[in-house]
C-alpha cells in the first residue's frame, strides 16, 4: 500500500514537467469581435489596446465576476485571426468581456493548442512545443499563430476599426450608419413627437407613445390617454409622415411593449446589443445613440403575457440625458436614483437603431 | 396522526401569510408617513410582495396604505412602475381595490388616483 503511494506520489511530481500547467487552463475561440482591453473597466474608452477577431483563440489566466452573472476574463491570445491586433498593454495584463449570456465564447476542451492543431492537415511538423509562430487551421480558417504584441503594421487605422463585419443586415461602416440615423430628420420628427405629447407620469401608454412618435400618427383615442397631432394644431391624425415604421400606430396596438425587440427588426431596425463592438461597448442606456428605441424587460405582467417590457426613446446623445416614451425623464427607467438605490427590475434588452446610409 | 401534521403546516402557514401581510401593512403604513421628498426603502419589492399576495375583505386597511403609498411615490417616480406591479393585483381583487380607492379619495390626491386606478384598468394591455 505504502509503495503504491510513493509510485503516487512520484508520478504526481513527473507529470507536470511534461504537461505546463497553462495546457490545462480553458481556452476559447471566439465567434464574434471584441475589443481587448489593458484593464476590466468596460466601460472605458481609453482602455482599449485591440480588437479579436472571429476566430481568434486565447486561455483564460482569470476571471473576474461582473454584474448580471458576465464576467472580466484576463486573458493570453493564443492564436488572433486575420484583422485582430494587441498593442502592448500598460499594465502587461489584457481583459475581455464575456457576456452572461453569448454564443460567442467556443469552449475547445484539453490541451487546446492541440486541438487546433489537429485540424491542421498540413502543418504537424511544425508544431514544437516551444514555438509561438504556428500556422494553423481553425473552423476553415487559417489563423496566423503569433506573439500577441503586434507588427506595428498589424494596427488598422480608425476607419478600419469601424469596418468590422457587425453581423445582419447593414452594409458599410456601420458607425457612420448610427450617426445619420441619430442625425436624421426622422429621428428628428419622431422625438418632436415624442417631446409634444408626453405626459408628466407614466400612462402606461409607452409603447403606444412610442409607435405614435415613430410613425408621426395618432392612433385611436383610449380611457385616460389622448394623442395630439403637434404638427396640425388645428386637428388631424397624421403629422409631417416618417418613414421609421411602416406600421401605424394601430396595426400594433395589441402588442406588448417587449415585443418590439423583434417587431422593430422587421421594420429594417437592428439591435446593437447583438452586435459587436457596441454589445461590448453598450452596458447602460445611457451609452445608446440618439433616437434609440430602448427596450427593456420589466418582469410585469399583462394579461397572459409574463413579461411586458418597456420602452423609450433616446432623446440625448451617447453619453447625454434625456428618455421619453409616454412620459418623460432625463434618466433611463433602470437609472433613476431609486433604481440606482435599491435596484431595478428593468433590464435593457434592445437598443434598436435603424441604420440609414444617408442623414 | 397524518391528518393532525396536515393541520399543523396549514395552520403554519395560514399565520406566516398573516404576518406577512402584517408586516407590509406595517411597511406601506410607515411610508404613508414619511415627511421626505424621496421614500426611504424598497418599495417596490414591498408592492412586488403584496402583488403576489390573495387579499380578502380583512386585507382593506392594507390595500388603502398601499394606494395611499403610490399617491406618495407618484411625485418622485414618473414611470409609475409600482402602479403597474400592482395591476396584476387589481384585476384579481377589482372590488376590494376599488372599495378602497373611495374609502382614500380626497379633493386633494383625487386626480392622482383617477389616473393610478385607469392604469390599474389597463393592466391587461401590453404598453409598458
Amino acid at each position: 500500500m505504502l509503495k503504491k503511494l510513493k509510485r503516487l506520489y512520484v508520478v504526481g511530481l513527473i507529470l507536470p514537467l511534461f504537461f505546463p500547467l497553462s495546457s490545462f487552463a480553458e481556452n476559447y475561440m471566439l465567434k464574434g469581435n471584441y475589443y481587448i482591453r489593458s484593464s476590466a473597466d468596460f466601460l472605458s474608452q481609453n482602455n482599449k489596446v485591440g480588437i479579436l477577431h472571429e476566430g481568434s483563440t486565447f486561455r483564460v489566466v482569470n476571471r473576474y465576476p461582473r454584474r448580471n452573472g458576465a464576467e472580466a476574463l484576463e486573458i493570453e491570445v493564443t492564436a488572433m485571426s486575420r484583422g485582430s491586433y494587441i498593442n502592448p498593454p500598460p499594465s502587461g495584463r489584457i481583459f475581455i468581456y464575456k457576456p452572461q449570456k453569448t454564443n460567442d465564447f467556443v469552449y475547445r476542451s484539453g490541451a487546446r493548442v492541440e486541438a487546433g492543431v489537429s485540424k491542421c492537415d498540413t502543418c504537424a511538423d511544425e508544431l514544437a512545443p516551444e514555438s509561438t509562430i504556428v500556422l494553423t487551421r481553425i473552423s476553415d480558417t487559417v489563423i496566423e499563430m503569433q506573439n500577441i504584441a503586434p507588427k506595428a503594421d498589424v494596427k488598422p487605422s480608425d476607419e478600419e476599426k469601424f469596418e468590422l463585419p457587425v453581423g445582419p443586415p447593414v452594409s458599410g461602416s456601420l458607425d457612420q450608419q448610427i450617426r445619420n440615423y441619430s442625425g436624421s430628420k426622422e429621428v428628428s420628427r419622431m422625438i418632436d413627437w415624442a417631446m409634444k405629447n408626453k405626459s408628466s407620469a407614466s400612462r402606461r401608454m409607452c409603447y403606444r407613445s412610442v409607435k405614435e412618435a415613430m410613425a408621426n400618427q395618432c392612433g385611436p383615442n383610449r380611457p385616460g390617454y389622448k394623442c395630439r397631432n403637434p404638427f396640425a394644431p388645428e386637428g388631424g391624425r397624421k403629422g409631417p409622415g416618417n418613414n421609421l415604421t411602416k406600421s401605424v400606430s394601430t396595426e400594433m396596438a395589441d402588442s406588448y411593449a417587449l415585443s418590439a425587440k423583434t417587431r422593430l427588426k422587421d421594420e429594417g431596425f437592428v439591435n446593437l446589443l447583438e452586435i459587436e463592438p457596441y454589445k461590448s461597448q453598450m452596458r447602460s442606456p445611457s451609452q445608446a445613440p440618439k433616437g434609440a428605441i430602448l427596450v427593456y424587460s420589466s418582469g410585469i405582467p399583462c394579461g397572459k403575457i409574463r413579461d411586458c417590457g418597456h420602452t423609450e426613446i433616446k432623446t440625448g446623445n451617447a453619453g447625454e440625458d434625456g428618455y421619453v416614451s409616454d412620459y418623460y425623464s432625463k434618466d433611463a427607467i433602470n437609472e433613476t436614483p431609486r433604481a440606482r438605490r435599491y435596484g431595478s427590475n428593468y433590464k435593457l434588452v434592445g437598443i434598436m437603431i435603424k441604420p440609414k446610409d444617408k442623414k | 396522526m397524518k391528518l393532525i401534521t396536515l393541520l399543523i403546516l396549514l395552520l403554519f402557514s395560514v399565520s406566516a401569510l398573516a404576518q406577512s401581510k402584517m408586516d407590509l401593512n406595517a411597511k406601506f403604513a410607515a411610508y404613508v408617513q414619511q415627511k421626505t421628498d424621496s421614500l426611504e426603502g424598497d418599495v417596490e419589492k414591498d408592492f412586488r410582495d403584496l402583488a403576489q399576495l390573495k387579499l380578502n375583505d380583512a386585507d382593506s386597511t392594507l390595500i388603502q396604505n398601499a394606494l395611499l403609498t403610490l399617491v406618495k411615490l407618484d411625485k418622485e417616480d414618473p414611470s409609475r412602475t409600482s402602479v403597474q406591479v400592482l395591476g396584476a393585483s387589481y384585476i384579481k381583487n377589482t372590488k376590494l381595490f376599488q372599495k378602497a380607492f373611495q374609502i382614500i379619495r380626497t379633493p386633494e390626491n383625487a386626480n392622482v388616483l383617477r389616473e393610478i386606478e385607469q392604469i390599474m384598468k389597463s393592466s391587461r394591455s401590453g404598453n409598458g
